[in-house]
């Protein structure tokens, strides 16, 4: 079977006033109340794959930044795509950077100890961002999206997922994560 | 004997009420089960270390200002407000469901044109609309601003909640759906990746006017409720929509991209890769059906023309409409139309979109491309 469209028309370009006012870089309160509200969970999730707060940080504000020119702030799906969003930026950060953070071996979340633990935790934070980069994205984004602090149903959405499947997924991220870890030779 | 599936394990490691007396049950005379749970806490266990899920103090007010300096250093672009809203619609978690009165249009459009339903109970109900042609209505988002919220002048109810889903691929959307799928012969060379599907079963929804509620919402606005038919007061609209498939295609660039494209993050790599947002969305849904226990439709759109604030225009444009039981109205903000019809776009890429009817289904392509490319696209579903 075949479909056709019946008739069709035509638009011109949108009038000059709707352009003027979408290209205003004013904050709006409600972009900024989000902010306030969601930057410390978006952090937290960037945080869970990069493991150095700096990174996690300039990967949060990126986030932001792409929702307020895409997003109404006061869209309810607001919050499960900045978690969502944060989740994948900060693999993608991880996959495509990983030469450049291979070289690093110090963490500015270290505190101030003895620069043998600090070299040993540096080795294990890599470690870990290395298994979390080998991981299937769904795995990994589950993993930053839970430990990231989010509940089973905020997991859910922003994961576009049923909540009954939020455990299944963890579990098998978990064993993946496990697995990943218990084959790296350092 | 049944045992816990592992993820009803694993979420009880973090909420055991989750765990009904059944699986309590269980637990208590399965040995295999509890070495598993043990298993699955352990693990849980060790990937909060490696993890290191403590919490993390941040200073939102500094990060602020910083976005702050960024947005005003950033180059205004010149087609940013209406692409932002074209890609946020598109951008929508796929298992959100539309709000039925978000804007004063939808509450006027949907209440008496977009509730669109048919009761499958309800033998008696006279089926007044039943969309088989589309048409454009010009309207001024100022003018519409002022129009009160329809859904005060009544109750609205759900009879069945539709169920969203996600299919692997058609055969799993028609399954899911009961629908004859098609798919596109063509994809414009832009549009990258496969088509991921998203299906939606049948819902039932249900308004009933109140000539009280109706009264009230006017009095609270400072207004006189017009004159309404007496069969109005208790009237139940019943919408029937769905079951529904949409396929997604390929990603849209961000703008950050188009401006200073990154080596590392190509298309299909960016940092938004593998998030929904489509190119191209084909949706397919069967046609979706109004049916009233009293007022008639001409009942109906005379009371919401005689609302306070109704714009004339768009009563002028909806009275002439032809078949008004089997047409229905798409809002387009005044300045985006000049001819009335079903496509919807320019020629820039921008957005375009088209909707059409066939045999009981209603059709809509539509995406972040030229009106050639999204006519290409539906004249080749097959």
């Amino acid at each position: 079977m075949e479909a056709r469209p019946w008739t069709l028309g035509s638009v011109p370009a949108p009038a000059p006033a709707v352009i003027e006012k979408a290209a205003s870089p004013r904050v709006p309160d409600a972009f900024e109340d989000l902010f306030r509200a969601e930057y410390g969970r978006v952090v937290a999730i960037a945080h869970r794959v990069l493991l150095r707060r700096d990174e996690a940080e300039e990967v949060a504000q990126d986030v932001f930044l792409q929702f307020h020119q895409r997003h109404d702030p006061a869209a309810g799906y607001a919050p499960a795509w900045l978690y969502r969003a944060a989740s994948h930026a900060a693999l993608n950060r991880l996959r495509g950077n990983r030469r450049r953070v291979a070289r690093e071996t110090a963490n500015h979340d270290d505190p101030p100890v003895d620069p043998a633990v600090a070299v040993e935790a540096a080795e294990r934070r890599q470690m870990v961002r290395d298994a979390m980069g080998r991981l299937p994205r769904k795995s990994a984004t589950v993993l930053a999206l839970r430990y990231g602090g989010l509940s089973y149903a905020e997991t859910a959405a922003a994961l576009g997922v049923g909540i009954g499947q939020v455990g299944t997924l963890l579990r098998r991220a978990e064993a993946r994560l496990k697995k990943e870890l218990s084959h790296d030779p350092r | 004997m049944t045992h816990v599936d592992e993820g009803r394990l694993r979420r009880a490691h973090d909420e055991a009420d989750i765990l009904n007396d059944h699986d309590r049950a269980h637990l208590e005379l399965c040995g295999e089960c509890r070495e598993r749970m043990a298993l699955v806490a352990s693990t849980a266990s060790a990937a909060a270390g490696w993890l290191e899920a403590s919490p993390l103090p941040v200073d939102a007010e500094a990060a602020l200002a910083h976005v702050r300096r960024t947005l005003a250093a950033t180059p205004a672009q010149s087609n940013a407000g209406l692409r932002r809203r074209l890609i946020a619609y598109l951008d929508r978690p796929r298992h959100v469901s539309r709000p039925l009165a978000a804007t004063a249009v939808l509450a006027v459009i949907a209440s008496i044109f977009g509730l669109m339903v048919v009761s499958g109970t309800a033998q008696s109900m006279l089926e007044i609309f039943q969309p088989k042609k589309f048409v454009a209505v010009q309207v001024s988002p100022v003018s519409l601003g002022a129009l009160p919220d329809l859904s005060k002048w009544g109750t609205m109810g759900v009879v069945k909640q539709p169920a969203f889903g996600v299919a692997h691929d058609q055969a799993a959307a028609a399954d899911a759906t009961k629908l004859a799928l098609l798919v596109p012969k063509t994809l414009p060379r832009s549009v990258t990746g496969g088509g991921t599907w998203s299906t939606m079963t049948d819902g039932t929804a249900t308004f009933t006017f109140s000539k009280e509620k109706a009264r009230q919402a006017v009095a609270a606005s400072g207004g006189t409720l017009p004159a309404m038919p007496g069969n109005l007061d208790g009237t139940v609209l019943t919408l029937t929509a769905g079951p529904a498939a949409i396929e997604t295609f390929g990603r849209q660039p961000l703008p950050s991209e188009l401006a200073s494209p990154d080596p590392s993050n190509t298309r299909g790599a960016g940092p938004f890769a593998g998030m929904s947002i489509p190119q191209l969305a084909i949706v397919q849904m069967k046609t979706p059906q109004l049916t009233t226990s009293g007022a008639s439709l001409k009942d109906l759109e005379e009371v919401l023309f005689a609302m306070p604030g109704f714009p004339p225009d768009l009563a002028a444009q909806l009275r002439a409409i032809d078949d008004p039981t089997h047409t229905l109205p798409i809002p387009i903000p005044t300045g985006r139309a000049n001819t009335p019809g079903l496509l919807v776009g320019d020629n820039t890429g921008l957005g375009s979109a088209v909707i059409w009817e066939k045999d009981g289904k209603v059709y809509a392509v539509a995406g972040t491309l030229t009106q050639d490319e999204v006519m290409a696209v539906a004249n080749s579903l097959g």
